[in-house]
């Protein structure tokens, strides 16, 4: 990454006001992620006498249908939502990179079988793949955000592959090759750094497609189980009490909501920044 | 002196949708210790494909059918890739045609160089670097000390070029294959590329294999001259065979179409009509004929190398022995 591109970063964020934005919430649901345990209340306290409350001083988000502090509970809960989408995300670029690149880059059979791969991963509908998975797997953060991971690799290996084949025609590539540089060393030293913008714009977008996967599977009841808790199981339980308490439902889902939204307009920052010409609107 | 580099028999194809395409069709050619040779030849003449195949740069769908390529009387094509590798930058070092896209544009100059050293030459870090300066210093490069710590984009085109070549040799290779190194530089940095590419020569005795167009560029600096067409070398001979008797008709029509500045006068540039043949199917005789102003019936066979003179050959029927008579015979006639 050259300072170029970060400057060009500062001044696209400085012209979409959604991106500052965007980066504010985010910031501020990671630091709240963060320092969850500052809470006042334990999220897993169960206090019978003090079920569905509605949001008031002692309870700012209520309480649940077990009296636990819905607060508290929405704090761990985007703990839990963030991180499996951030490392579901890092198992994803990992894999989608060096697929992508290792493909692109040596061409011929290897690239055809990768990318034959990838075409029938990408022809199974991962959601139904991800529930039978998950029914055989012990369930639990790990689980997750390793399924979720390997099963949402295939579009970065085809935009890595994509890049990557542009690049390596350059000809500092083939200096490197001329000057006696291991294919290794090409790969890492001169192809990935070259698609760095690429792969972080679909990090990005990766990470909200996680956090989303995550919620859903988790609304199924298959991802995150009692007694931890993400946004997504949070909806859940809150479904057999949409009328008594719409509250339970309206407030994960408003940070699953926000979150997503705020990562994909990130993403768009970084899309217009790193190619200035291409994609200015 | 002795034989650098022999290659011999080289063909390289281009397996395409279409077909196969031979771009290289059985090239053969020395290059001894400290000489300078150049490869001339239009676009598409398979010059570049010839040095690409040298060092085993050719990438599917190209294939390297046949040939040799001896270096030190090793045959470089059945060498393993990390056999190559020790060889490649370190022996053999190679620069393009375009310093603008040769340095990777993210990193400094100096860690490129960096790298390149420390890999061939087993230097530590702080001699490498040192190591690096002093050939910046060695190809011009003002204030090296601080130009190496610069981004390529901080460098001219030139310069860009010195450090090209600066990287090339640093690791004191006993070949360096050019590329067309001055094609995308404007002419006064073109003379100033090809001093210092002469001077280094001198300075480390490096051989160098000179890809170019352009003839100009071939009288200044080389010792040797091989003239391709159509994937095939059309005449090979010393700087004066090839200038000053040029025997193949191709080499006089290449020389007759550089443009002279003659006072007063006002000429129209001769150019050779036609255009290459297509290496698709690639003609089985003189690939040359369609467009030679001398071809007739025997040049449907292709011609074997004739020399006219020691170290000076030339793929053409009107060397043989038959022609080279009938031609004595027609200008005693015309006495």
């Amino acid at each position: 990454m050259n300072r170029m591109r970060w400057r060009n970063v500062k001044t696209q964020f400085k012209e979409q006001k959604m991106g500052i934005v965007a980066l504010i919430v985010l910031g501020i649901f990671i630091i709240a992620a963060v320092f969850a345990f500052l809470a006042p209340h334990d999220p897993n306290k169960i206090v019978v006498t003090e079920r569905l409350l509605p949001p008031s001083a002692a309870h700012w988000f209520g309480t649940d249908d077990n009296g636990r502090d819905y607060f508290a509970r929405a704090l761990y809960g985007g703990r839990v939502s963030l991180s499996v989408g951030f490392f579901a995300m890092i198992v994803a670029v990992v894999v989608g990179t060096t697929v992508g690149a290792v493909s692109g880059y040596f061409g011929g059979a290897m690239d055809n079988i990768l990318m034959r791969f990838v075409d029938v991963l990408m022809s199974i509908p991962s959601f139904f793949l991800m529930l039978i998975l998950n029914a055989y797997l012990k369930p639990g953060i790990s689980t997750i955000v390793i399924i979720i991971g390997l099963l949402s690799w295939m579009s970065i290996a085809r935009i890595v592959r994509a890049e990557t084949l542009s690049v390596k025609e350059r000809e500092y590539v083939l200096y490197a090759r001329v000057s006696g540089q291991s294919n290794f060393k090409i790969i890492t030293k001169h192809i990935v750094p070259s698609i760095l913008p690429t792969i972080i714009v679909s990090a990005t977008i990766n990470i909200a497609s996680a956090i989303l996967m995550e919620s859903s599977l988790s609304f199924l009841g298959l991802g995150i189980q009692q007694p931890n808790s993400s946004w997504g199981s949070m909806l859940n339980n809150a479904q057999g009490y949409i009328g008594d308490a719409p509250y339970m439902a309206l407030f994960p889902g408003i940070f699953i909501l926000v979150t997503v939204l705020s990562f994909n307009f990130l993403g768009d920052v970084f899309r217009v920044a790193f190619e200035p010409k291409v994609n200015r609107r | 002196m002795t034989e650098l580099l022999s290659v011999q028999n080289l063909k390289t194809s281009f397996m395409t949708r279409e077909g196969e395409v031979e771009s290289v069709r059985g090239v053969s050619f020395d290059i001894q210790q400290g000489e300078v040779v150049g490869i001339v030849g239009e676009s598409g003449s398979g010059k570049s494909i010839t040095a690409k195949s040298l060092l085993g740069l050719i990438q599917p769908p190209g294939v390297i059918k046949e040939g040799k390529v001896l270096f030190h009387g090793q045959d470089l094509r059945q060498m393993t890739e990390p056999q190559l590798r020790a060889i490649r930058g370190n022996q053999i070092a190679m620069i393009f045609q375009d310093p603008m896209t040769s340095l990777n544009p993210v990193i400094r100059v100096g860690a490129q160089m960096i790298e390149v050293l420390r890999r061939h030459q087993k230097l530590d870090k702080a001699g490498a670097r040192q190591r690096a300066i002093e050939m910046l210093r060695e190809v011009g490069i003002p204030s090296p000390e601080q130009r190496i710590d610069q981004y390529p984009h901080e460098f001219s085109g030139g310069m860009r070029q010195r450090v090209m070549i600066a990287m090339a040799l640093s690791c004191k290779p006993e070949l360096l294959i050019a590329d067309e190194p001055t094609t995308a530089l404007d002419v006064t940095i073109q003379a100033q590329i090809l001093n210092l590419m002469k001077q280094l020569r001198d300075a480390t005795n490096t051989s160098i294999l000179l890809i170019t167009h352009d003839l100009g560029v071939v009288a200044q600096v080389c010792t040797r001259v091989i003239v391709m067409y159509g994937g095939m070398i059309m005449e090979e001979g010393t700087v004066e065979d090839i200038f000053e008797r040029p025997s193949h008709p191709y080499t006089q029509g290449l020389l007759r179409s550089i443009p002279r500045v003659k006072e007063g006068q006002r000429e129209r540039l001769v150019s050779i009509e036609g255009t290459p043949p297509n290496l698709l199917h690639p003609p089985t005789g003189c690939p040359f004929m369609e467009r030679c102003p001398h071809a007739m019936d025997k040049c449907r066979e292709m011609p074997p190398y004739f020399v006219p003179e020691e170290g000076h050959r030339s793929l053409c029927w009107l060397l043989s022995s038959d022609m080279q008579q009938q031609k004595r015979e027609q200008e005693g006639d015309e006495q």
